[in-house]
């Protein structure tokens, strides 16, 4: 089955690659042009904000006025300012409960669908994906309206039935709002790793006696363990350079994190770019240690257990448990999806907020819908957002087709460079990304000025989204078995006709999720446009931050639940899409 | 077959997106005007200060559009620009809403880039004085700009005030009868142990703190500043969200609030909100400037002119009840009033140092993350 979120990891079932000879002609052939072209692009999209951010670090007076010259004393000064410590718990407490909780769901519910027969599994991945539709500013508002101390109708809840009230407005409120939009990617990882593992060492451990409790945490669990890395890594980075949560959560009640401190740094005058340039460099090195480690202890965990093919993943009978597994996918829908969206839409039908009575629908209007189209600001930045997130998933599905060719079908030398190149972003933090292409579009001598453009967004987008393009592209490319390009080779096609007509076409499941999920997460995303919008530029994301700030509620909340709209129904026309060329069935 | 098709349709799809692309490039960095500093206005030696009002019409018609970077409420901004274009319906207006402490930082990294988008700013006066220090805004004294008040002075050509905002107390007066909360009679009414919790202030607010040190004297504003972030604040950065956060109930009180919002939401919903100027009143300017180097430097001296015009102050004034310093306009009576309260105004021309001292001592007081 391919669907749009299908199979996020890669699988070892990588035929050998293999190598091109011939004369310095071929290599003006299509295929190294196109291979030189996006090794290029590839390279330059992920060290262009990295080494700007480095620059920046090492620069007294980056962007400033007069002289500046190369120093470590930002590093000093930084590191040595007061709360700085706390500032790193905070981060990292923040990111790493958020990490735990969403292996735990996301695992989880992953389980439950794949490996047990739980009922309703197409409700429950719907159940589980929809949040990653919700943008996650508008997540963010609907929970802190959900569940401020004294007026959040869920703590007016808990008030009533006795129990003590829970405030948003502190790190476990940020761990909480920030996991129930992350959880989906948990969800997904966990679901290609239990589709893809093979399952005769449980058979074995239950025929040996093991109770099902026992086989799960000695065998399972430790079989899933190098995704289970691989995705707390990944969601630590995510909650890391998050925007949303820290500012609309963290700042009003005094918990501060990285992004906090960026912001912060970056409305001083003169701006602080220095400091702003050591955290970058901090977070990254990070990031890019917790990389290094995660992919040693996958390739010593045994990765060789997850393969992808000439198995089908046990399903376990739970027996009467099964419908508990179906209680944990409502509660979780109702928790996720619901709730949130409910609160949007009470919101969007009401001239100002109040909490939910019904009392208050005595002001009820739709008012709020038609001024969404009644701001021209608002419209033009739909227009934007359209235009960017369809170009993003566009160049990056055409991106990552070719370099995921590089590196699976070929023995270029320097293959194992691209894919780590394709993969840097990812150790990146988006708002870091955002002030280093900033920065290096303000900066350098190009000839044409793409700053005030929405091109610098849509590189921003390609740059972010780049590595989980690749992750939806190398297994789908992986997959193909070398004799076909072969057999189109000997027939005379070239290089470009077979790329077009047999991996194209072979591989359109996978193009169209890398393209749809790049696309998502350009339209919702805020942490690294909020610093590179210009007049004319603004897109959707941003436009929703500054109306919350403004006090603007229900327009806000009647424009995500049409954004919301207008994501599903794209979704759902893709996946109509993939019915009609028989992917499934294929598959 | 179908394949073919589904191909076909990727084909077309990605042609779009990138024809898309490129026409956004092309249309942004165009519609734009962004200009480099070899284009700048002076490059053309063009004398737009001594134009008559007409000839700028002329030359800002030509011209076509204006980027104006503001700190107007995102809501108030196109009705101020449709006012603007009844009278001018060939210029363009191009609108960037910003914070205030976001506007220096935009202006000038741009600037530091040699990129000159923005044309017109319009903003609050310590961050329109920190613009004037890093040389990013260029002269320009509008025959229509009003004296400043008593006391205040500006640099000659930076003089064009936009309006006057006052800061008072606001609260939920539904909420504090039933919580029992003392009625906010004063600033220092917040700082007492119901109000713990309750109420919410902003961290960045250097106009409200310098003109408190002007009423009080600095160590007894600060004294009071840190009494307030000692009795546990809500930390919230924009002034109108903090009113509506009120009128939603929570946090039931603002320390920072805007008077002009303050009385447009107590007269639309007077049961939720409330609220209270104090005398003296914490004020401030608010400035509006041509930018250096703009690109569109006709546009940018004709949307000064009918911003600070009867016109303009009129349209300002019905859209956002802000207060105008025209005597010829009428401001609400409830905001602004300078016989029952006496504004005490921050420095309009605050220095970056002192800037930056009195916005990391109201932070540290505060609690806020170090700047």
């Amino acid at each position: 089955m391919a669907t749009l979120f299908d199979s996020p990891t890669r699988q070892d079932a990588t035929p050998p690659p293999r190598t091109f000879g011939g004369g310095w002609r071929q290599l003006l052939n299509g295929r190294y042009l196109a291979m030189a072209i996006a090794s290029i692009v590839v390279a330059y999209l992920a060290l262009v904000p990295v080494s700007t951010m480095v620059y920046a670090s090492l620069q007294s007076n980056f962007l400033g006025v007069g002289q500046s010259n190369w120093t470590l004393g930002n590093y000093a000064k930084t590191f040595t300012t007061p709360g700085f410590g706390q500032l790193v718990a905070n981060s990292f407490v923040y990111a790493a409960a958020t990490s735990v909780i969403c292996i735990v769901i996301g695992f989880g519910l992953a389980w439950l669908v794949v490996r047990t027969n739980a009922p309703c599994k197409a409700f429950a991945r719907a159940a589980a994906l929809v949040p990653l539709i919700i943008p996650g500013v508008l997540n963010t508002i609907a929970w802190s309206l959900l569940l401020s101390p004294q007026q959040g109708p869920l703590n007016q809840l808990l008030r009533t039935v006795g129990l003590p009230v829970f405030n948003i407005y502190s790190l476990q409120g940020m761990v909480f709002v920030q996991s129930m939009h992350v959880v989906p990617v948990a969800f997904l990882m966990g679901t290609a790793a239990f589709s893809t593992m093979d399952s005769s060492m449980e058979e074995a451990a239950m025929a040996s006696g093991a109770s099902p409790a026992r086989t799960f945490f000695t065998i399972t669990v430790r079989m899933v363990r190098p995704a289970i890395i691989s995705a707390a890594l990944l969601m630590f980075i995510q909650t890391i350079s998050n925007f949303e949560v820290p500012q609309l959560i963290g700042v009003p009640g005094h918990t501060y994190v990285f992004v906090s401190q960026i912001y912060a740094a970056l409305q001083q005058f003169p701006a602080d770019y220095g400091t702003v340039g050591v955290i970058g460099v901090f977070v990254l090195v990070i990031a890019v240690a917790g990389l290094y480690l995660s992919r040693r202890v996958s390739k010593g965990a045994g990765i060789q257990t997850i393969t992808g093919k000439a198995f089908r993943a046990q399903v376990q009978d739970l027996g009467k448990w099964r419908w508990l597994g179906f209680g944990c996918f409502v509660l979780f829908f109702v928790v996720a999806v619901v709730l949130p969206l409910a609160m949007l839409l009470w919101s969007s039908v009401l001239p100002g907020y109040e909490s939910p009575s019904l009392h208050a629908l005595r002001d009820f209007t739709l008012s709020n819908f038609s001024a969404v189209f009644s701001q021209p600001a608002l419209v033009q930045s739909l227009k934007n957002s359209l235009i960017t997130s369809v170009s993003t998933g566009l160049i990056v599905t055409v991106l990552c087709a070719v370099v995921a060719y590089i590196t699976v079908k070929t023995k270029i030398i320097g293959r194992g460079f691209l894919d780590g190149l394709a993969t840097v972003p990812i150790a990146v933090p988006s708002v870091i990304m955002g002030v280093g292409i900033l920065y290096f579009y303000l900066v350098a001598p190009l000839p044409v000025h793409l700053y005030g453009t929405l091109a610098i967004m849509i590189i921003a987008f390609v740059t972010i989204t780049l590595p989980y393009g690749m992750r939806y592209i190398v297994p789908g490319m992986a997959a193909i078995k070398d004799e076909l390009e072969e057999a189109a080779t000997s027939s005379g096609a070239s290089w470009f006709e077979g790329f077009w007509r047999i991996f194209v076409p072979l591989m359109i499941p996978s193009l169209l999720s890398a393209f749809l999920y790049s696309m998502i997460i350009s339209f919702r995303e805020i942490s690294a446009a909020i610093f590179l919008y210009s007049t004319n530029t603004q897109v959707v994301s941003v436009q929703i931050y500054d109306l919350y700030r403004n006090g603007t509620y229900p327009v806000v909340a009647a424009l995500g639940i049409l954004m919301v709209i207008f994501l599903v129904i794209l979704v759902v026309l893709v996946q109509l899409l993939s019915r009609a060329v028989g992917i499934r069935q294929r598959r | 077959m179908r394949t073919r098709t589904v191909r076909r349709a990727v084909v077309s799809l990605a042609a779009l997106g990138l024809a898309a692309t490129v026409a956004a490039c092309g249309s942004s960095s165009t519609s734009n005007g962004t200009s480099s500093a070899s284009s700048a206005s002076g490059a053309s030696g063009t004398n737009y200060d001594g134009m008559s009002a007409a000839d700028l019409a002329s030359a800002a018609n030509t011209e076509g559009q204006v980027n104006w970077y503001t700190t107007f409420a995102s809501t108030d901004v196109q009705p101020i620009v449709a006012a603007f274009n009844k009278v001018y319906p060939k210029i363009k207006v191009n609108p960037l809403r910003l914070s205030a402490s976001q506007l220096p930082p935009k202006i000038i990294t741009e600037q530091r880039g040699h990129q000159y988008t923005a044309d017109v700013v319009s903003g609050d006066s310590p961050q329109l004085a920190q613009l004037i220090q890093a040389n990013a805004l260029q002269p320009f004294t509008s025959p229509e700009e009003t004296p400043l008040p008593a006391g205040l002075s500006l640099p000659t050509g930076y003089k064009t005030v936009v309006y006057a905002v006052t800061t008072a107390l606001a609260w939920n007066p539904t909420i504090v009868k039933q919580k029992g909360l003392p009625v906010p009679t004063s600033i220092a009414t917040f700082t007492q142990p119901a109000w713990k919790g309750k109420f919410s202030i902003d961290p960045t607010a250097v106009n409200w703190y310098d003109s408190l040190i002007k009423i009080m004297g600095h160590q007894q504003a600060l004294a009071l500043v840190q009494k307030l972030g000692n009795n546990n604040p809500v930390l919230v950065e924009s002034h109108t969200q903090a009113l509506t956060d009120v009128q939603a109930g929570e946090p039931a009180g603002a320390v920072t609030a805007y008077g002009y919002k303050a009385s447009s939401l107590e007269k639309k919903t007077p049961t939720e909100v409330a609220f209270l100027n104090t005398s003296p009143l914490p004020s401030s300017l608010n400035l509006i400037d041509v930018v250096l180097n703009a690109p569109h430097p006709a546009a940018a001296r004709l949307f000064v002119d009918w911003m600070v015009s009867q016109a303009g102050q009129t349209a300002v004034v019905a859209q956002t009840n802000h207060t105008s310093l025209r005597s010829d306009v009428t401001n609400d009576a409830k905001v602004w009033d300078p016989t029952k309260w006496t504004p005490t105004w921050g420095n309009p021309t605050l220095p970056s140092a002192t800037y930056n001292s009195e916005l990391a001592e109201l932070g540290q007081a505060l609690h806020a993350p170090s700047q």
